[in-house]
């Protein structure tokens, strides 16, 4: 077993041996330090995979292959897993934000173990869904994280939890159902499930296998395009997402905007931009424009729309709309790579689904940790929490910096690369970006609003519900001021020194090229 | 001349038989309550066990492809694959019974003797090779559940057994219908002759090969109907729920597991055996229609149910609709790989089918045992009462609705698979659009017992139920090993599907 297989299933066995294995009142006492030191190995083991993935060789490195999962004479799929430029990053993503997660879960008291186990199992589905090379296995981790969600969200969420987990539910078993008739359209014009070509093991890819497509290829691009806008989400498909981030636990909305909706991200990257690219890449082509224009109105209508929010984490799940715009206006730039060439955009794509994983997330975390304290999220009710609580409000200030895009930190360096990548197309990208420029404004706008009237500005009044426990309120303790602190070194460090993110992720853009 | 090796073959039928006679006897001169079915469990056990010994070559003669009594019955690995999912679902279902008490059952003795005659009937129907005793087979099969169904004490009972002898009763007559037709056109009753006619290889008066042949086309379908009252699909569904709710919970997972595992193994050997060549293409067309209304129907009814045995009711119709799918893609394109695909996807979700909703079904039986009620709402916060039986229901009910890591997205995945393959797209997206709408009512069972609060505390009686642990524990087992390895069925369907073409 490889170092990828090790982070997919190590968390995965562990928490259902946290789960099972009960009963016992010293082993129930150990839980958390137990789910502690899982997530922390995974971490490391994610960082480590990072470190010594091979930027002199490229291609997918660390592969698993296992050929006889499925070796039906017609219909055959293997356990290929492996990493590349583009995976590295979001693996060592998953890695960090799960160990944050477990963190900002600490305090939960209620179904420990199973909470614990639906979290672990949860990471080592979406590390499978960023390491699978096999479309069917591919699609296996992207609907084995379903379940662990709908647990995590309808038993500790909040509000209408229910309503919320089951519209998680449907809304992903649909995109998945979009996958899986994409993903038998690919298998039956191609022959095979391995997405890329492997030359160790001699394993022919989709790409180069003889391709008759059995659908028409637009409608199998549409396929995947939609089941990905919809995980992403793309405007109109967003609408469970500021009811499943509402309502979710801290810790499940953190991996939620930063890893869950990342899988739409790197599934428009893998297949409908590599994958297409090397089959046809003239359906890119022809509707990138489209895409441009979409991605640009998702920023704004995102922007708009999370202005108007006056619950703190609502707010932030609209934000999340309004920045995934962006990977699809970058997404779009490429598209039209055949005829003008831009891996600027491309680039700031897949930059920005690592940055925004990290800021969001962060966001996330300090929102979960001030809703701790005082109790609500109604930011009319909340205010001069800097006063109690100075450590958190820097914090809080750095991630809003971070997420409207100042120089120096992450976001900035992402959004750039986008508006580069893709204003230098002219015409509808023009356009595009410069709409988009605008939705920083708002993002401006509205992050710095919120700081304002949660953090500063005079105390809460006396209707609050916070007034009464306002002088108690702590700042921030030991372990969480740790998660805290590993999250914004990521932030200021991709924003100052950008390379050592995006070094590993050109070498797997450059392939898209090269394929 | 029958010969004594040739009876031989039919061993398992007569086990069952003598057992049948056993119980009935036995009854006679003790009280015991349990004694039925412990009888019953001997009877199919042994049964279950010359069966695999036939199977893996070890019993009767080494050839098992033969024809024996006049060519009526085959004992091949096809039929024999079958009678041991069949027996080994009826095993189980026994073994259950001995300690999980079903209050509404009278007169144990007679139940398990038409149990037992019923499951002859079951066990025959997959190797008739004849129309004839094709016919007569699924009459043993029906003709006792009737009787199963009125002896219980039941407030409906009589009004359920009527409903199912009547229905019954008329799809039979249609079938007989269809075998008229396929008599008067090709002059035979056996399947190899009417192969041989309707593939253009003998000549008949009445069938010229190469156009499509109405009455023929007509008969199929015909044939087709009637044997829908067995997979309960579309057209004859409109007893499963009222029965499914009305019968004994034993009964219910009998005719949702072996029934309908008997209904689906006939069919498709009809299908593959007897009618397939010239109008392939044309059945396939109702078959698909036949399963687009059975998914759709089964699926947008369950929503609403309230009792969990009619919301599985409902389901089982949907789920017949998802194995249509797959008899749909037998045989209806000229390349031979395709049409493979067709079969072993359709025998492989029949065993996932079996496996997962006899797993489901006898937790609900152990659990609504204790909480006295299927009303779904009485099923809240049975997740801390009765964890495992919920866990163990759970894990069915994921597996019905086709997550992966379980055997029944394996499933799925392979029907919808050799439907694509077959050119059936719309099909195909209408079988995954009814998933999503089955995840709604399976997901929502799932929410009330792990989720809801319970509404009063009852009294959970512990009864000693050891036997339905370990059967739905040996279950979740298979669901998810063959869920995570589907090579080791893939392996068995495929030595099945090669001795069978």
């Amino acid at each position: 077993m490889g170092l990828v297989s090790f982070l997919i299933f190590f968390p995965i066995i562990s928490g259902i041996l946290i789960g099972v294995v009960s009963g016992n009142s010293i082993l129930k006492k150990l839980v958390k330090p137990i789910a502690l030191s899982v997530s922390l190995i995974t971490m490391l083991a994610s960082i480590f995979l990072f470190i010594i993935y091979d930027r002199d060789l490229g291609g997918f490195q660390f592969i698993d292959y296992f050929d006889s999962w499925i070796p039906f004479e017609s219909f055959s799929a293997q356990y290929l897993v492996g990493v590349d430029g583009l995976s590295a990053p979001l693996i060592m993503l998953t890695g960090i934000l799960g160990f944050c997660s477990v963190i900002a879960s600490l305090k939960i008291s209620l179904r420990e173990r199973e909470y614990y186990m639906w979290l672990l199992v949860l990471q080592g589905a979406v590390t499978g869904v960023f390491a699978s090379l096999d479309l069917l296995l591919f699609f296996v981790f992207w609907e084995a994280e379903l379940i662990p969600m709908y647990f995590l969200i309808s038993i500790w969420g909040s509000g209408r939890k229910h309503y919320s987990a089951m519209k998680f539910l449907l809304f992903t078993l649909t995109s998945g159902a979009l996958l899986l008739v994409g993903i038998l359209a690919i298998y039956f014009s191609a022959g095979s499930f391995v997405m890329f070509d492997v030359s160790e093991l001699n394993l022919v890819g989709i790409a180069n296998s003889p391709f008759i497509s059995v659908l028409p290829l637009t409608f199998v691009f549409f396929l995947f395009f939609i089941s990905f806008s919809i995980k992403l989400p793309l405007f109109p498909f967003h609408s469970w997402l500021p009811d499943a981030h509402t309502d979710a636990p801290t810790a499940v909305s953190i991996m939620l905007a930063g890893v869950l909706l990342k899988m739409g991200g790197y599934g428009l990257l893998r297949i409908n931009v590599d994958l297409f690219n090397s089959i046809d890449p003239s359906i890119l082509t022809k509707y990138a424009p489209t895409f441009a224009i979409l991605g640009a109105f998702s920023v704004i209508y995102g922007a708009l729309l999370t202005i108007q929010q006056t619950d703190l984490k609502r707010l932030i799940a609209f934000s999340s709309v309004s920045h995934m715009g962006y990977v699809i206006l970058g997404l779009s730039s490429f598209a039209a790579f055949s005829e003008f060439g831009s891996t600027e955009g491309l680039g700031g794509t897949a930059l920005q689904l690592f940055t925004h994983g990290t800021i969001t997330g962060l966001a996330f975390l300090l929102v979960g940790l001030t809703y701790e304290r005082t109790h609500t999220r109604h930011i009319p009710h909340l205010g001069g929490l800097a006063n109690k609580m100075p450590l958190m409000a820097t914090f809080f200030i750095i991630t809003g910096f971070a997420s409207l895009g100042l120089p120096g930190l992450s976001g900035f360096v992402a959004e750039l690369m986008i508006f580069v990548g893709s204003f230098k197309l002219g015409g509808v990208w023009a356009v595009a970006t410069a709409a988009s420029v605008f939705g920083v404004v708002l993002a401006a706008g509205y992050t710095l609003w919120m700081i304002q009237r949660t953090y500063f500005g005079s105390k809460p009044t006396a209707d609050s519900p916070v007034s009464s426990h306002f002088d108690s309120l702590n700042d921030l303790n030991s372990m969480e001021l740790l998660a805290v602190i590993l999250l914004t070194a990521s932030i200021v460090i991709v924003g100052v020194y950008p390379s050592v993110l995006t070094d590993t992720l050109n070498l797997g853009i450059s392939e898209i090229f090269s394929r | 001349m029958i010969l004594l090796s040739e009876i031989l073959l039919l061993l398992p039928e007569i086990t069952l038989l003598l057992f049948a006679f056993v119980i009935l006897f036995t009854d006679m001169f003790t009280n015991k309550q349990n004694i039925g079915p412990t009888i019953a469990t001997f009877g199919v056990g042994i049964s279950a066990l010359s069966v695999l010994l036939m199977y893996l070559g070890l019993f009767g003669s080494t050839e098992i492809s033969s024809l024996a009594l006049a060519n009526i019955i085959s004992v091949d690995h096809y039929s024999l694959f079958f009678k041991l999912v069949m027996l080994i679902a009826a095993l189980s279902l026994c073994l259950c019974s001995i300690s999980l008490f079903d209050e509404g059952i009278t007169s144990r003795g007679e139940f398990w003797t038409l149990f037992l005659l019923s499951l002859i009937g079951m066990i025959m129907l997959p190797s008739t090779t004849e129309m004839i005793t094709t016919w007569v087979a699924l009459e043993l099969t029906s003709l006792p559940i009737v009787g199963m169904l009125a002896l219980s004490e039941k407030k409906y009972s009589l009004e359920v057994a009527l409903k199912y002898l009547v229905l019954g009763a008329t799809s039979s007559a249609i079938i007989l219908m269809g075998i008229a037709y396929l008599y008067g056109i090709t002059g035979s009753t056996f399947f190899s002759d009417i192969a041989s006619v309707t593939t253009g290889q003998i000549e008949s008066r009445y069938f010229s090969s190469g156009s499509t042949n109405l009455l023929l086309l007509f008969s199929v379908i015909l044939l087709v109907a009637g044997v829908s009252f067995k997979i309960a699909s579309f057209p004859f569904f409109s007893w499963v729920p009222d029965v499914y709710q009305g019968a004994p919970t034993l009964v219910t997972i009998y005719l949702s597991v072996v029934s309908k595992i008997a209904g689906f193994a006939i069919l498709i050997r009809i299908l593959f055996e007897a009618v397939n060549r010239s109008s392939a293409s044309d059945w396939a067309f109702f078959i698909a229609i036949m399963s687009l209304i059975s998914m759709i129907l089964g699926n947008i009814m369950a929503i609403r149910q309230v009792d969990i045995k009619r919301l599985f009711a409902y389901s089982t119709i949907a789920h017949a609709g998802y194995i249509l799918i797959g008899v749909a893609s037998i045989k209806s394109s000229a390349s031979i790989e395709n049409n493979l695909l067709g079969l072993q996807s359709t025998i492989f979700y029949l065993v996932a089918y079996a496996v997962t909703n006899l797993t489901g079904f006898l937790c609900i039986l152990s659990i609504s045992e204790k909480i006295k009620s299927t009303a779904i709402e009485d099923f809240s916060g049975i997740g801390f009462s009765l964890k495992s039986q919920a866990v163990i229901l759970s894990i069915s009910l994921i597996s019905l609705l086709g997550i992966p890591t379980t055997i029944g997205f394996m499933g799925k995945a392979f029907i919808f698979s050799s439907a694509i393959s077959n050119g059936f797209y719309w099909l195909a997206i209408a079988g995954i659009v009814n998933s999503i709408i089955s995840a709604y009512y399976y997901v929502r069972i799932i929410k009330i017992m792990f989720i809801d609060e319970p509404k009063d505390s009852h009294t959970i009686a512990r009864s000693n139920d050891i036997y339905s642990l370990v059967v739905t524990s040996l279950g979740v087992v298979i669901i998810f090993i063959i869920g995570l390895a589907p090579v080791i069925l893939l392996d068995i369907v495929e030595s099945v599907v090669n001795s069978f073409v």
